[in-house]
């Protein structure tokens, strides 16, 4: 067994546990064999805290595999699934559905509406260039970024104070699910990205060296990019429609996972996956006990232990 | 055999290859020379379809390259770029791997053969022994052997070479040169290199090709193209050509900047 599989056991046989572990956690410690003649119990183990951890696991499977794609495309450690504008589009979104008060099923909704916008740009933007220029859809992504915040930032202005609140909300990201649906319509997007991203792993290893080296091995490198670009995004504004734009874990996973399992993606893509969801789930425990019985969003627990480990990270690497 | 007709293309109005013909002939090292900007690179580049928007035909053993899919190019035609990409986290033989890409499909594994002709191709390159290393960790020398082993990997009738020796010193650089010529005569593959280093080019070459603005200033054996007023009215800049006592002719600019 090699280095790689040797993690990738370890990680599986983490994500497992986890499943029943992170669940047990909470104001009440609950087993997860708690018998149904305790239906409170039972209730909060099996419909509430373990709905959340499916939701986390396979959210952070998400992010993290889609890092892996956009990190490989641009050959750059720092791309994040949200490189490409996807989050702030859906901050539009999501801030225009509580603004006009609608009802709830409607913010992830405008959510997901607001995500399709950045990519329909940059895919259209895309097919008219000759050859795609990573480059350049990194800066379009970071213009439509910077144009989202400013909208964002426009319809805070006009919202009332529990708006306002409740956009904040938002956008620091939260797995507070109230029942399975978000979780298994999250895991069969997950699995079909996992499955076109995984059947794509030999690509995706000479794309990370290079398009021209791609080019001249083969790959149909336009095609290519194309193609991962919606899967990715399709998946991603998916996602954030059901959580809001967590952070930091499409950026980190993968660049654990490389340095202690290697950059093939045969191995990178399953084990970004298994880490990123590990690392949701715990952040999520942490936010929902630490200062219990109030909640933190997890997107701030993401984001405080996230932004000096990828410093460390990259400063080590240095 | 490549022929390349008429071939030419233009960045924003400025023309950057002018109706470029010439013949690349089969198991031969051809070596293509020409001041800075004189469109090598972007020839080069033409022919592995970097570059997609020239006009003009190329054809390989006669057929168009344009009609060839991604992947039938790569099992034509393999490419060593000047800059090696770099990998922190892929073995050597991985990157060499990585070169059997045109000859598989989507789910098929590398078969026996093709762990095979990955390592015949680290041990023509002499990196045999670095197989197990990490790219990154390679000196230039190394990662520029690594680079033609992953083209010999490919297993294609042509390699071309953009500037390899650049960074090399010159033990490196005769090293590479000698291999470019092993692989010709030896697998009967045609290797086409662009490069600066004259003397190199004339010492390890079947046939030079010179480029001046886009366009075929001469095409020749190296003892034609050693020629100091040729070389003059190309780069502008006068010439010593010397032989030293072996018979190896050497090619210095001599400084003096021609009226």
């Amino acid at each position: 067994m090699n280095k790689s599989t040797r993690l990738l056991t370890i990680l599986l046989a983490l994500a497992v546990a986890l499943f029943f572990v992170a669940p047990m956690v909470g104001i009440s410690s609950i087993s997860p064999f708690i018998s149904e003649q305790e239906p409170v119990l039972y209730k909060i183990f099996w419909h509430i805290r373990f709905p959340r951890v499916l939701v986390g696991f396979v959210g952070g499977a998400i992010l993290a595999i889609s890092g892996v794609v956009f990190q490989s495309i641009y050959r750059n450690d720092l791309a994040s699934p949200y490189t490409l504008g996807v989050s702030g589009g859906a901050g539009v979104g999501a801030a225009l559905a509580i603004l006009l008060s609608l009802p709830w099923l409607y913010q992830p909704l405008f959510a997901f509406g607001g995500a399709m916008i950045p990519m329909a740009i940059i895919y259209i933007a895309s097919t008219r260039m000759k050859r795609i220029d990573p480059a350049i859809l990194i800066l379009a992504g970071v213009a439509i970024q910077i144009s989202s915040g400013g909208i964002v930032l426009f319809l805070h202005y006009v919202a009332d104070r529990y708006q306002s609140a409740q956009m904040m909300q938002w956008v620091m990201g939260s797995l507070d699910v109230v029942s399975y649906r978000p979780g298994i319509i999250l895991s069969v997007a997950a699995l079909l990205l996992f499955f076109v991203v995984i059947g794509l792993h030999r690509e995706l290893d000479l794309l990370s060296l290079g398009s021209d080296f791609a080019h001249s091995r083969g790959v149909a490198v336009s095609s290519l990019i194309h193609l991962l670009f919606i899967v990715v995004s399709f998946t991603v504004a998916l996602l954030i429609s059901f959580v809001g734009p967590i952070g930091f874990v499409g950026l980190i996973a993968p660049h654990i996972f490389r340095r202690f399992g290697g950059g093939r993606h045969i191995f990178l893509i399953p084990g970004a996956a298994l880490l990123g969801g590990i690392m949701l789930v715990l952040s999520d425990t942490f936010a929902r006990t630490l200062l219990q019985p109030e909640q933190i969003p997890v997107g701030v627990i993401t984001a405080l232990a996230g932004g000096p480990f990828f410093l460390w990270a990259l400063l080590k690497k240095r | 055999m490549i022929e390349i007709k008429n071939l030419a293309w233009q960045i924003n109005d400025k023309p950057i290859l002018r109706r470029f013909s010439a013949t690349i002939p089969s198991g031969a090292v051809t070596t293509i020379i020409g001041p800075n900007g004189a469109g090598k690179t972007s020839l080069a580049r033409s022919i592995l379809r970097l570059i997609d928007e020239w006009t003009g035909s190329i054809s390989l053993d006669g057929t168009d390259i344009r009609t060839l899919t991604s992947q039938e190019l790569a099992r034509h035609i393999s490419y060593v770029p000047q800059d090696i990409p770099l990998s922190q986290s892929m073995s050597v033989e991985e990157f060499v791997s990585l070169s059997r890409y045109p000859w598989l499909n989507n789910w098929q594994p590398l078969s026996s053969r093709d762990r095979d002709v990955v390592n015949n191709s680290l041990e023509k390159a002499g990196i045999l022994a670095l197989k197990e290393r990490v790219v990154a960790s390679l000196s230039g020398g190394e990662r520029q052997m690594a680079a033609i082993a992953a083209a010999l990997a490919q297993e294609t009738p042509l390699i071309i070479m953009d500037e390899p020796a650049s960074n090399l010193d010159p033990f490196h650089s005769h090293q590479l040169y000698q291999l470019a010529k092993d692989i010709s005569q030896h697998d009967n593959k045609s290797v086409l290199i662009v490069t600066h280093d004259i003397t190199a080019a004339v010492r390890y070459s079947d046939s030079i090709i010179l480029l001046k603005e886009g366009k075929l200033f001469f095409e020749g054996t190296p003892q034609s193209v050693a020629n100091s007023s040729l070389l003059e009215q190309l780069f502008g800049i006068s010439f010593s050509v010397l032989t030293d006592d072996s018979g190896n002719i050497m090619v210095f600019p001599g400084g003096k900047k021609s009226e």
